[in-house]
């Protein structure tokens, strides 16, 4: 079988590997305790309820019905809710990336379109309990969050981010993911 | 992991070993280098070492222009300016260490040997040795204090380009960039050597680069250095690829996607010569233009030359006439037939036209065209030509007027025969056309057998029933599906553009991951451009409904989808968004190349759904 036809599913899903491509892997920014950090997360991670999202008409009562679901590689947490917030956010250890990492990965892009993978795409503020989501394809991530929480599909500029996060800005001030580059 | 995630890391691979490959050589060369320190630069000004002494003589520029070559005077200005600074972003010093390294080379079958040497700082011109020339050592090259480029050549590169070596005097910065005052090697490389070293851009460039404050503060130690040389040899070996495929890919697109059987005799071959040679051209010059940017005024004349060379080859090429040969073929021989004796063009089909006209008796105003021409042009028609005319009104009698074309209709046999050649030629496009059809035919009557079939039962259950009633009314008169997919957006924010329409009406999918659709109607296109306003793209096309019959059979939720029995190893569309109006499906690879194949009615849709 040739690389072209292996399936996005049945690829290794090592952490370190993942690399965001706009299309089912997205670069997520996540606030806890006052501290941002991007992890680059496959899309079955940005459900934060899960329930929600395998339940979508609401035909079960409990994830004890879902029988033939397996949320093994959501380490096994269904919902994202107070009480399962840091064990979530420490399984996703491994998909943390600091800046410079990510400031290196957009360098060695190619081509501007390879680099607009590298734009974050949703937001999570844990403190704030608020879920920003502009996911370009059909995902609906926002609509699929724990109760109490606010959601959004808006488009997340530049203001959304600390300062000091803007990774895709280079040293002098040039923008690597800019429209025109 | 995406596929863009091995592809990534194998390209991330890929320019590490790069990487350690030219830290290596570059260890070598600054590891023994006194004379050239790489202070840190704080500026982002990129500074180089002055040549040593000259500029570029008049002598190449004369030989250049009389081999027919265009050398651009700006170039030989900015030699001759000796250095110059060049803007940076945010990269402080590059300094040329080695720009063209031929080595280790080794040949004992070259004779003549092109002499280059640094200590006298000129070329001392071609010696006649007998015995097999010593190469340098790998340490005696590593001690060089300045930045040289070796100028070297073998007998027969020297051959075939006598006049570069009266371009090469002492003068001249091209060859006054050796060690001063050190004895420099003698290098020996043959043509094919040099040949392959050009063109496999052996030529590295070597660069050291120096972080500015405010990058270390924020991004700690990235080293730019890491990046950017090997960026460009990136870019260059991508555009030779592409240049190089051009053609094939030109061909295959031709023959698999939309055919034009109008335009199969020399236009489609024309075309793809043309593109690739423009393809070559611009990639030869883009090349060009990086080596001498980075060069700095400096660049090898050896190398420039060849630059050159090869811009003229394909400027050359493209300023060629099209072939019309066949064409011009068939507009003389209609001018015969319809001016007769008033036309200079004589071909043998045109004759054959003409007497077969006259067998049958069809040529009555042919002959009082003829008969017209010989009485007004009585001096330049010969007086038996005049006569045959005259009597050209009696049938039999009126075919023998045409002999004289047939004389004239021999001497341009060549010219037919060149024709017959190239139908030849082409013969088996026409073949490849031919089965094209054939398979247009088969798959049209295959659609309208499995139109006829009855639909396959959708799984029950209160979530399949939305797209069972759907899909009820989802075929239109035609037996056909359509799909539609939202790409674009605003700015910086949007999607991939995945599908793009051919002007046949076929599509072509440009991603090896998966691929997100809406089905059957409007509503979650409509939902979804609604959410993402902006510059959004709507593309529609159809497919059979055979193969929405396929696609619905295989389809299974994307919930549990890793653990589902039916998901046919990863290969099984998903359906997704399901609590959204209408409905999406996400192909996993192998589906897009089934897409490709059968789509057809593609269209961009300008202002919005209806």
């Amino acid at each position: 079988m040739s690389t072209k036809y292996v399936p996005y599913d049945a690829l290794d899903d090592d952490p370190d590997n993942v690399v965001p491509d706009r299309i089912n892997v997205a670069i997520v920014g996540v606030t806890r305790k006052g501290v941002f950090q991007y992890y680059v997360l496959p899309e079955l991670m940005c459900y934060l309820d899960y329930f929600k999202f395998c339940n979508p008409f609401g035909l079960y009562s409990s994830p004890e019905s879902l029988v033939l679901t397996d949320v093994s590689y959501r380490f096994n947490i269904y919902t994202v809710d107070r009480e399962h917030e840091d064990e979530y956010l420490k399984h996703l250890e491994p998909y943390k990336r600091s800046c410079k990492r990510l400031h290196e990965e957009l360098l060695m892009c190619l081509n501007q379109e390879e680099r607009l993978d590298y734009y974050p795409t949703i937001l999570m503020d844990f403190d704030k309990r608020e879920f920003v989501s502009y996911f370009p394809e059909p995902k609906s991530f926002e609509l699929y969050v724990p109760d109490g929480w606010t959601a959004d599909y808006r488009p997340i500029e530049v203001d959304d981010f600390p300062p000091d996060k803007l990774f895709w800005v280079m040293p002098d001030g040039s923008d690597l993911l800019r429209e025109e580059f | 992991m995406a596929i863009s995630a091995i592809k990534k890391v194998a390209k991330k691979k890929k320019l590490e070993d790069e990487y350690v490959q030219a830290s290596r050589t570059t260890t070598a060369n600054t590891t023994t280098t006194t004379a050239m320190p790489q202070p840190k630069q704080k500026s982002t000004q990129i500074t180089k070492t002055k040549p040593t002494t000259g500029s570029l003589s008049q002598s190449a520029q004369t030989t250049a222009q009389t081999r027919g070559l265009t050398f651009p005077s700006n170039h030989f200005s900015s030699v001759q300016s000796g250095s110059k600074s060049t803007n940076s972003n945010c990269f402080g010093s590059i300094s040329l260490l080695q720009p063209f390294n031929f080595f280790p080379f080794t040949s004992s079958t070259q004779n003549a040997v092109l002499t280059h040497s640094a200590t006298q700082d000129s070329i001392i011109g071609i010696s006649q040795t007998t015995a097999a020339p010593q190469l340098p050592s790998h340490q005696t090259q590593t001690t060089r204090t300045e930045p040289r480029i070796d100028i070297a050549a073998g007998a027969a590169w020297s051959q075939k380009h006598p006049n570069i070596l009266s371009s090469l005097t002492p003068a001249s910065p091209m060859v006054s960039q050796g060690a001063q005052g050190e004895k420099a090697p003698q290098n020996t490389v043959s043509q094919e050597q040099f040949d392959s070293a050009i063109q496999s851009g052996n030529n590295h460039l070597n660069f050291s680069y120096q972080l500015e404050n405010e990058l270390d503060e924020r991004y700690g130690d990235i080293d730019y250095a890491r990046y950017i040389p090997e960026y460009q040899s990136l870019l260059k070996s991508i555009r030779h690829e592409q240049a190089k495929y051009q053609k094939q890919r030109e061909f295959i697109e031709n023959n698999y996607r939309s055919i034009p059987l109008h335009g199969f005799i020399d236009e489609t071959y024309t075309a793809a010569d043309h593109s690739y040679y423009e393809g070559q051209l611009r990639a030869i010059r883009n090349e060009m233009e990086t080596y001498d940017r980075l060069c700095d005024g400096k660049a090898d004349l050896s190398i420039l030359y060849y630059y050159y060379e090869q811009i003229a080859r394909y400027e050359t090429i493209l300023e060629r006439p099209v072939n019309t040969r066949g064409a011009e073929y068939m507009d003389a021989t209609l001018e015969q037939v319809i001016k007769g004796n008033y036309t200079d063009e004589v071909t043998g089909l045109g004759t054959a036209t003409q007497i077969g006209l006259g067998l049958l008796n069809l040529d009555l105003p042919a002959d009082i065209r003829d008969f017209a021409y010989d009485w007004t042009h009585l001096n330049e028609t010969p007086w038996w030509q005049t006569a045959l005319d005259t009597v050209a009104f009696l049938p039999l009698i009126g075919s023998l007027k045409y002999v004289d074309e047939i004389a004239d209709a021999a001497k341009h046999s060549d010219e037919a025969a060149d024709v017959l050649a190239t139908a030849v030629r082409h013969a088996d496009d026409l073949t490849d056309a031919g089965k094209a059809t054939e398979n247009a035919a088969s798959a049209a009557a295959q659609v309208n057998r499995i139109d006829g079939a009855q639909a396959i039962d959708l799984p029950q259950g209160e979530p399949y029933n939305a797209t069972r009633a759907a899909y009820a009314d989802a075929a239109n008169a035609n037996g056909t599906v359509t799909y539609y997919r939202i790409q674009g957006g605003i700015g910086n924010k949007r999607s991939k553009y995945l599908i793009s329409v051919n002007a046949d009406g076929t599509i072509h999918i440009n991603t090896s991951g998966n691929l997100n659709v809406s089905a059957y109607n409007t509503d979650h296109a409509n939902y979804f451009s609604q959410k993402r306003p902006g510059e959004i793209e709507i593309v529609s096309f159809e497919v059979p409904r055979w193969f929405d019959d396929f696609v619905r059979e295989t389809a299974i939720p994307q919930d549990g989808y890793k653990t589902n029995p039916l998901n046919q190893g990863f290969s099984a569309p998903k359906m997704t968004d399901l609590n959204q109006p209408g409905h999406t499906y996400e192909f996993p690879p192998i589906w897009i190349d089934w897409l490709e194949e059968h789509a057809f009615n593609a269209t961009v849709i300008e202002g919005g759904l209806p």
